[in-house]
Order: structure tokens, then C-alpha cells, then sequence
């Protein structure tokens, strides 16, 4: 409730020292309310209080004759009085003003438009996914971003701001993974120079720059952190290896390497790991 | 009442509808198609990577890792700008400011500390202005695209004031 409600509502009761329920609170909070309402108490004590006001008893008679019904002059002929016609008066129309609505209350009049614009945004959406499904279309002009280059990007910089040898290796160590990603889908639509590319890439990240950086690591470090990338590397030799097992032909030798590469790398950590416990 | 609920409801079907949309995705061809045209520029990076990854402690030879890097995006860009593919001019402009921006300008900033006091400011200052001539020569090739040119513009002004030490 805000000042104005509150203040409104206690013109409107009788007595206002009676606060209603509903404005004790608000009148606790309030220390200008407080004010108001005790100021009404003091102008209400006032009125009765103050008695009426001596006149001098004739000013009430005259006041009623100004209402009394007008005397009727009838003009006689020959009389000699000249009526004049009553001039209209103007009347002035006074009209309360229109409460004021609250804003929500003013919007809401609108929800006609809103739910034709709601079913404008809908038919719109709808439209669209359904064109996005015909995407394979030879219609499609605009070539998309590259998804591989921005994640390559994105592993150079984050190399670069890493603060230790334990975050380059989580670096690599997701570069690794994206090469491997790419050579997923790849193998299957671009088989030879470009799957050879890729495995090439693939092994030196994690079959030799993974291992450089965890020699890097001391003992504790190795043991936090390199069953993880010895897992993930076993898990990407197994998927390489079933990958080359249906693979077209140009896409089998590289990806056999792949594996081989995740092999070699999954070794030597796994290695690095038993030297630091001996 | 009712209106209040109406209007619930359609908000919360609109939320469904957007957020199953899901990002856009590419098919395999596409994605086969793009690594063969950006496959020497990817290489590169990796290989610039890796190098990164093996000198942790110089951070003057890790910032010229960034010479090779913006002198392989220079020559694509200059490819793309020959066949007219604004879209592909745009995607490397800006993959390079973010790669000058986010690596190459951080790691420039502690060079420069590495340097400052002691041995290294030739090499340090060699590094850097061999960097600010490459993307010198590629801001003369983009005239003709001044969105690319102004983006890798910001990225230059940031590099330039890092000033090299006394």
C-alpha cells in the first residue's frame, strides 16, 4: 500500500483516530503517514470543538429567500413593464476525475494484441525450424562458421594464458579430444589428405606434447591428474580403433594411427605415473 | 484472472518453442569442407601451440609463436579477398583479433616484464615490431572491408600501447 491509498482511506473513515486493519501496518512504517493521521485527529477534535459562529439572524432568512421559488411578476397590458427574456445560463459541467489505473491494469487492455502477436511469434518460429530441417538443401547459399577453427583458436589463446603446467595440460589434453572429434565425422565424408591431416595433429598433441608437459608435473600433481587423461586417451584408442573397423578406405590408415598415437601417449603418462610412486 | 493465466501460459510455451531451438548445427560435408578450406590455417595454430607449450618460461619467444600465425591468416585473407568471400574475410578477421586480443597481448605484457631490467629487450622489440609490421601489411589489404579492417584496427591500437621498455 502506498502513502496516497493510505491517506485516502483515512479521509474516508469517520473517525480517524479508528485506524482499519489494513493501515496499521503501513501507519507503523510510516513516519509522514503517522504525521497525516495524527493532523486529522487534531482538525476532526477541532471541528466539534469549535462551535458555530454567531450571525446576526437575519443572513439564514435571506440565504433561503435566494432559493425560494421566484415571485411571478405578471405583466398587465398597458402596464408599461417591459419583461426581459431570463438569459441562459452557462452551465459548467463538472466531472470527477477518472480514477487512476494501475500501469497492469492499463496494459492488460491490450492482451488481444498481445496474444496476436504471440501467435505471429509462434507461426514465425515454427517456420523457421521447419526450414532449418530442409538445411541440406542445395539452396542454401551462406557457408557457416568453421566450429573446428574457432575451438583451435580458442586452445592457442587459452595455452597461452595458462597459468601452470597442470592447466597447458588441460589444455592440450582438450585440443586432443576436439582433433579427435573432427576426425569422427571426417572420416566418413572426407576420407585421405585431410584424415591424414588430422591424425598427424592428433599425435603430437597427445602422443608428445602431453607427455612433456606431465614431466613438468611433481608427484602429487601427477597423481591428481593424469588417471584422467590416461582414461580419456584408453577411451579415444577404443573408439578409434572401432572407427577403423568401418571406416572407407582412405580414412582406416589414419585413424588406426589415431589410436596408436592415443596409445603411445596413454603409456608414457601412465609410465611418468609409476616413476613418480617407485 | 484469466488473462493473467493466458498470458503465462504463452510466455512459457514461447520459452519450450525458443529454447529447443538449439544451435545451429552443421552437416559432416559442410564440416569436411570447411576444414579443407581452413586446413593450413588450423595446422598452423596447432603447430604454434604446441611450439607455445614447450618454452612456458619465455614469453618473448611465445609472443613471436604469434608472427607465423598472423602471416598465415594474412595470406588467407588475401586469398578470400581475391575470390570476393567477404564471410570468409570477416570469420578470420576475427579469430586473428581475438588470437591478438586474448593471447598475443597478454602474453606481449609479460614479455615485457621478463625483458624489463635485464637481458632480451633487442629480442623483445624485434618480436614486436616484426608482429606490428605483419598486421600493418594486412590492414593495407583491407581497405576494402572496413569491418574487418576496423576490428583488427582495435586489436593493433591495444598491442601499440604496450610500450616497450626503457
Amino acid at each position: 500500500m502506498n502513502c496516497d491509498t493510505a491517506r485516502n482511506r483515512m479521509l474516508a473513515v469517520t473517525d480517524p483516530a479508528a485506524i482499519p486493519a489494513a493501515l496499521v501496518e503501513h501507519l507503523e512504517a510510516c513516519s509522514g503517514c503517522q504525521a497525516w493521521q495524527q493532523l486529522l485527529t487534531r482538525i476532526d477534535g477541532a471541528v466539534v470543538a469549535t462551535g458555530p459562529a454567531a450571525y446576526a439572524g437575519k443572513a439564514k432568512q435571506a440565504l433561503l429567500e435566494k432559493f425560494a421559488a421566484p415571485k411571478l411578476v405578471v405583466a398587465k397590458s398597458g402596464s408599461g413593464i417591459k419583461l426581459n427574456k431570463p438569459a441562459p445560463k452557462a452551465v459548467v459541467v463538472v466531472q470527477p476525475a477518472a480514477p487512476r489505473r494501475p500501469l497492469g491494469e492499463s496494459l492488460a487492455r491490450f492482451w488481444p494484441a498481445g496474444v496476436a502477436a504471440a501467435v505471429i511469434l509462434t507461426g514465425v518460429l515454427i517456420w523457421s525450424s521447419l526450414r532449418n530441417g530442409k538445411s541440406d538443401g542445395p539452396t542454401v547459399a551462406a557457408v557457416p562458421a568453421d566450429p573446428f577453427l574457432d575451438k583451435v583458436v580458442t586452445a592457442k589463446v587459452n595455452l597461452d594464458r595458462a597459468p601452470d603446467a597442470t592447466a597447458r595440460l588441460n589444455v592440450l589434453d582438450v585440443l586432443g579430444s576436439d582433433i579427435h572429434t573432427e576426425a569422427r565425422t571426417l572420416a566418413q565424408f572426407t576420407p585421405g589428405a585431410e584424415m591424414e591431416s588430422l591424425a598427424a595433429m592428433y599425435d603430437k598433441v597427445v602422443g608428445e606434447a602431453m607427455f612433456e608437459q606431465a614431466r613438468g608435473l611433481n608427484l602429487e600433481e601427477k597423481r591428481a591428474n593424469l588417471p584422467k587423461f590416461i582414461e580419456h586417451l584408453s577411451k579415444a584408442e577404443q573408439d578409434a580403433n572401432k572407427l577403423a573397423a568401418d571406416a572407407p578406405p582412405g580414412s582406416v590408415q589414419p585413424l588406426k594411427e589415431m589410436a596408436r598415437s592415443a596409445q603411445k601417449g596413454r603409456i608414457a603418462l601412465a609410465q611418468l605415473m609409476q616413476q613418480g610412486q617407485g | 484472472m484469466f488473462r493473467h493465466t493466458l498470458s503465462t501460459v504463452v510466455v512459457v510455451f514461447l520459452v519450450a518453442v525458443v529454447g529447443a531451438q538449439g544451435p545451429r548445427t552443421i552437416s559432416g560435408q559442410q564440416q569436411g569442407d570447411l576444414y579443407k578450406k581452413n586446413r593450413l590455417v588450423i595446422e598452423e595454430i596447432v603447430d604454434r601451440t604446441l611450439e607455445s607449450s614447450r618454452k612456458p618460461n619465455d614469453y618473448v619467444e611465445r609472443a613471436n609463436t604469434y608472427y607465423k600465425v598472423v602471416y598465415k591468416f594474412n595470406l588467407e585473407i588475401n586469398q578470400a579477398r581475391q575470390a570476393n568471400d567477404n564471410a570468409r574475410i570477416e570469420e578470420l578477421s576475427k579469430h586473428l583479433g581475438t588470437l591478438l586480443d586474448n593471447g598475443l597481448a597478454p602474453t606481449l605484457v609479460k614479455a615485457r616484464g621478463q625483458v624489463e631490467g635485464g637481458t632480451g629487450v633487442e629480442a623483445y622489440i624485434k618480436v614486436r615490431n616484426d608482429l606490428l609490421a605483419q598486421l600493418d601489411a594486412l590492414l593495407g589489404m583491407l581497405g576494402d572491408n572496413p569491418a574487418a579492417k576496423a576490428s583488427l584496427d582495435g586489436a593493433k591500437k591495444r598491442l601499440n600501447e604496450i610500450r616497450t621498455p626503457e
